[in-house]
């Protein structure tokens, strides 16, 4: 998620603020938590890419129930 | 430093947060065959779940009909889900931990991850029990592999 947040940034994180495009979110994949930025919202599914796309491929399309929370402060 | 930073890295002592990772599968380093093992045992259980699967008695009503689709429907999907995800893990092992060097090693590698991917493809368009255990068994020695090389480092 570089340049906006690096390797040991904490982040405060909101569940029940509405999701908007340009979000970053924290979300659950598998047994791991990940940060991602929300690109796209269509049919109710979440569409999140990381910030660099230079080493960051995968696109991830999740629902709102995978969502752990919206990120509002970052320290 | 500004008082709610403050605040939180206090709070912080005391409630120590969870991880979230920005990568999955790029330059954090993080590989583990495990996701994939869960996912091949998940394909074989759904497929033994389908292949034990009886149809509702004749004269059955519509409900016990509408039951049985329901479960054959959401069986199929998680095989089909659990099979993509085992693919999807291999490739990730295959393509971003596995190095030219291990090659000299394990030289049938590029054949185990060739023959499991092809197993999981298999294993989403039948309904195959002899396909799903010998994907299980395929990670196995994924994962067999990936254990000999992390002890080695």
């Amino acid at each position: 998620m570089l340049p906006a947040y690096v390797p040991g940034d904490r982040v405060v994180t909101l569940n029940w603020s509405p999701i908007t495009v340009g979000d970053v979110v924290v979300f659950v994949d598998g047994r791991t938590k990940l940060v991602k930025r929300v690109a796209d919202y269509k049919n109710k599914v979440f569409l999140l890419k990381g910030d660099n796309v230079a080493q960051s491929t995968t696109v991830y399309e999740v629902s709102r129930a995978s969502i752990v929370g919206k990120v509002i402060y970052k320290y | 430093m500004n008082t709610v930073t403050k605040i939180l890295n206090i709070i912080d002592i005391f409630f120590p947060p969870s991880i979230a990772y920005a990568h999955c599968d790029v330059p954090c380093g993080i590989y583990d065959p495990k996701t994939a093992q869960i996912a091949a045992a998940t394909v074989l259980v759904m497929t033994q779940k389908l292949v034990e699967l009886k149809l509702p008695a004749e004269g059955a009503d519509d409900m016990e009909f509408t039951k049985h689709h329901n479960n054959l429907v959401r069986m199929i999907e998680t095989k089909e889900v659990h099979a993509q995800k085992c693919k999807e893990e291999l490739l990730i092992l295959w393509t971003d931990f596995f190095k030219k060097d291990h090659l000299s090693e394990f030289p049938n590698m590029h054949e185990t991850f060739w023959n499991a991917a092809k197993l999981c493809s298999k294993c989403k368009q039948n309904v195959d029990l002899d396909a799903a255990k010998a994907l299980v068994s395929s990670v196995e020695s994924i994962a067999s592999i990936f254990a000999k090389i992390k002890a080695a480092k």
